[in-house]
């Protein structure tokens, strides 16, 4: 009787399983068949070619060559690097302020513990369009036109022109920036063999910790070696690797120097603010999560100050805080899309524009979902690996 | 006394020599930043905002029809103040704060009209409230839950009319609804369709049936990996081709769509959470009184997953509140939408700051009063849970 019974369950379940699957099927397909059908009715049947073709578009930010006559893929990764160049960069930036915010937080300040706290609950209540838009309409355009611009270290050039080391107007900001100078090629081996002597260095660190149990900041010891032998390898080559390029003004332009968009510094700030205080939020959770205990603990066993957050609360603030970044650093890249409010030719803009340019709505919205999801997945599965490193190992 | 300041002062703020340096320099850096904040308030003109302040709560809503929107408040203040008896020390300072509000919204230079509709919304808190305290008494729970599950077809209904222009309630387009209005309308509505469908992807997602698991899985791991902007624009060009051509979706429902799926798999999310954070003695507790699955999903396993996510589910609606304001990058003209249309307008030409001030000022009025409620549910069932414990 039992076993029959088994069975009957197994068969509801199994045929409960074909009618969904069945069901989703005719809606997948109908609905298919209805685009299909309004498509053809335009005249434009579904297909990726359209790829190659020119897309006539320009896009003011660019880092790989771009003009109008370049194809259609060729504008989709000029958007995606710009979207994920944006998106590494806030995310440093940010998860700087953020940490630096989150430690305000704890201070035992109370000046600076309240200003953390009125930061963070100001900026997480706030949407995200509202905060670029401020940066983009009332800050960066709210700036003097590019003739009146402010500048900081004003200086005539010998052939009549405005040099400063920043310009900053309602365009955005140019600033002097280091161009490769004529001693760049015998320096680059100074800084590979920089590199093979700290790695080498901290691979020895890491053997010395082993034998002695201490466990050694190879990073930091690492990192503050290749410094000083990059420093040292600077004075000892005679002519400067880098030179300074400071940006003069012609006409209505400016030469020289690196020049960052209104568009690329509002979404920049506007997404730094607002990941900042999330991250801080994070943080503060992770470090307070910590068992006061472990603290008393440690200094029992008479570790300072500084042990004791190296030892034993950092490790253990970083396993409660990693997965809530994690889901932090996927939103700042899945936010540079809210670039398109401002004009910045992100991924997602660059897909606008040319589903505007082509009519191509099916294939474009398809390909973005597709690169954002592997964004997605493969940060995700990166930050899954990390985390799986520094969670505790339970017997 | 004086000591006692003294006291905290030295504590908080000079306790060691480096914490003095640090709170002389705040203060300084403070000083001079609410200086220049002060000197730029004064210096700006600040009549774009009462100007346009129908607009920025109303959008293009006709002026005649505006009473329909205040009734709809009334009925919300009133039910509020009915929902206020649930609170087990009386009336609280949230609520309290909620009352006041809108009364001392009066004493601003509002018109004589909006003045009385604002008074007669903290009158009809108290009253809701008084009428649950003395009036309906143990009744007033299922006054609560009947009130709220009509609020929705209700407002919308009120909102939209039905009747044609002679009528009482003439109807009222879609695209004549506008700023805070719409915003609001469009994260409630998105807010309930967004649970349901995310307590289904959720319930999938914990199913032994590999086809509806992995379905699941599928769907709310695409949508997680994808801007909400996506999404939107999924919505708004594929979701009409998508249909037979006979159905043409409003504006409003292709926007929301795209909002609502969105939600609905980080809802999945939360209450899968709630499912885990279950102990598994009530899975087992269920089984032993000879429950079937059904049975002991429904009565016993549902009823404490959506008591435990209650606090998720009110912060979840902070996120939908801004999410929102994404509506305005497809022309829809919500707070934000509105923004962008006022600074379009060459008579109010470098106004933007102040725009944008007072929608940040909106939306953090709003984003924290609800996630501030949502900490004061938490907080009242740690307590339960205590007490219960006990």
């Amino acid at each position: 009787m039992h076993l029959t019974k088994f069975n009957d369950d197994r068969v509801i379940k199994i045929a409960g399983q074909f009618i969904f699957a069945a069901f989703l099927i005719m809606i997948m397909s109908s609905m298919y068949g209805n685009t299909i059908a309004a498509l053809t009715k335009r005249g434009m049947l579904p297909g990726f070619k359209f790829l190659s073709l020119a897309a006539g578009i320009d896009i003011g930010e660019h880092l790989i060559s771009f003009n109008n006559s370049s194809s259609n893929l060729r504008a989709i990764v000029v958007g995606l690097l710009n979207t994920l160049s944006i998106s590494i960069l806030a995310i440093v930036f940010s998860t700087a302020l953020g940490l630096f915010i989150g430690l305000c937080r704890l201070s035992k300040n109370w000046l600076v513990k309240n200003i953390a706290l009125v930061y963070i609950e100001v900026i997480r209540n706030i949407p995200l369009l509202v905060l670029l838009l401020f940066w983009y309409r009332a800050v960066f355009m709210g700036l003097p036109h590019i003739k009146e611009a402010i500048t900081i270290g004003k200086f005539q050039t010998s052939d009549g022109f405005t040099g400063a080391r920043l310009f900053f107007s309602n365009r955005g900001m140019v600033l002097a920036w280091p161009t490769i100078g004529t001693g760049w090629s015998s320096y680059i081996y100074i800084i590979i063999g920089a590199i093979a002597i700290s790695v080498i260095f901290g691979i020895y660190l890491n053997y010395r910790g082993k034998i002695t149990g201490r466990k050694p900041m190879t990073l930091v010891w690492s990192f503050l070696l290749f410094s000083i032998l990059c420093f040292i390898g600077w004075l000892l080559t005679p002519e400067a690797p880098l030179v300074m390029e400071y940006p003069q003004l012609k006409g209505f332009n400016t030469t020289g120097g690196l020049s960052i968009s209104s568009e690329w510094g509002s979404l920049f700030s506007g997404l730094i603010l607002y990941t900042s205080a999330f991250i801080a939020e994070a943080i503060r959770a992770g470090i307070q999560g910590v068992d006061k205990r472990q603290v008393e603990a440690a200094r029992s066993l008479g570790l300072n100050s500084f042990q004791t957050t190296r030892l034993i609360v950092l490790p253990q603030a970083l396993r409660i805080t990693i997965p809530p970044l994690t889901s932090i650093y996927l939103g700042v890249a899945k936010n540079t899309s809210l670039g398109v409010a401002i004009g910045f030719p992100d991924l997602f803009s660059v897909v606008g524009t040319l589903i505007n340019q082509t009519g191509r709505v099916l294939e474009l919205i398809l390909v973005v979902m597709v690169i954002y999801l592997t964004l997605s997945l493969s940060t995700s599965l990166i930050m899954n690996i990390y985390n799986r490193r520094i969670q505790l190992e339970e017997k | 006394m004086k000591n006692k300041y003294f006291e905290w002062i030295n504590n908080n703020l000079l306790n060691t020599w480096y914490n003095t340096i640090i709170t002389i320099f705040v203060s300084f850096f403070l000083f001079k930043i609410t200086k220049s904040m002060i000197l730029w308030f004064s210096s700006v003109s600040w009549e774009v905002i009462p100007r346009n302040l129908k607009l920025i709560l109303t959008g293009s809503y006709p002026v005649g029809e505006l009473w329909r929107i205040w009734v709809i408040l009334g009925v919300a203040a009133f039910l509020a103040g009915v929902s206020y008896s649930l609170l087990k020390k009386g009336i609280t300072g949230t609520a309290l704060f909620l009352i006041i509000i809108p009364g001392s919204f009066a004493f601003l230079n509002f018109s004589s009209g909006s003045r009385i509709w604002l008074i007669i919304l903290s009158i009809l808190q108290i009253f809701g409230y008084l009428f649950a305290r003395y009036i309906a008494g143990e009744k007033s729970k299922t006054v609560i839950i009947i009130g709220w599950v009509l609020f929705l077809p209700f407002m919308y209904l009120f909102i939209s009319g039905f009747t044609s222009s002679e009528g009482i309630l003439p109807i009222v387009k879609t695209n004549y609804w506008g700023g805070l209005l719409l915003s609001m309308l469009i994260s409630i509505t998105s807010i309930i369709f967004s649970f349901i469908i995310g307590l289904m992807l959720a319930l999938g997602r914990r199913s032994e049936l590999p086809v509806i698991k992995y379905f699941s899985i599928g769907v709310i791991e695409t949508i997680r990996g994808v801007p909400l902007i996506t999404l939107l624009f999924l919505g708004y060009l594929v979701l009409p081709l998508a249909l037979p051509s006979s159905v043409t979706p409003g504006v409003l429902i292709r926007a929301m769509s795209g909002i609502i799926l969105f939600h609905s798999a980080y809802m999945a999310e939360s209450i899968r959470g709630g499912f885990q954070g279950l102990p598994k003695t009530q899975y087992e507790a269920a089984y032993a009184m000879n429950f079937n699955k059904f049975q002991s999903l429904v009565l016993i396993i549902l009823p404490q997953v959506i008591k435990n996510i209650i606090p998720i589910l009110v912060n979840s609606l902070t996120g939908m509140v801004k999410d929102t304001s994404l509506i305005s990058i497809i022309g829809l003209l919500d707070l934000v939408g509105i923004s962008t249309a006022i600074a379009a307008n060459p008579k109010y030409l470098g106004d933007s700051p102040q725009v944008l001030l007072f929608l940040s000022v909106i939306y953090f009025i709003l984003c924290f009063s609800i996630s501030q409620t949502s900490r004061k549910i938490e907080a009242g069932m740690n307590y339960d849970n205590k007490e219960a414990a006990k």
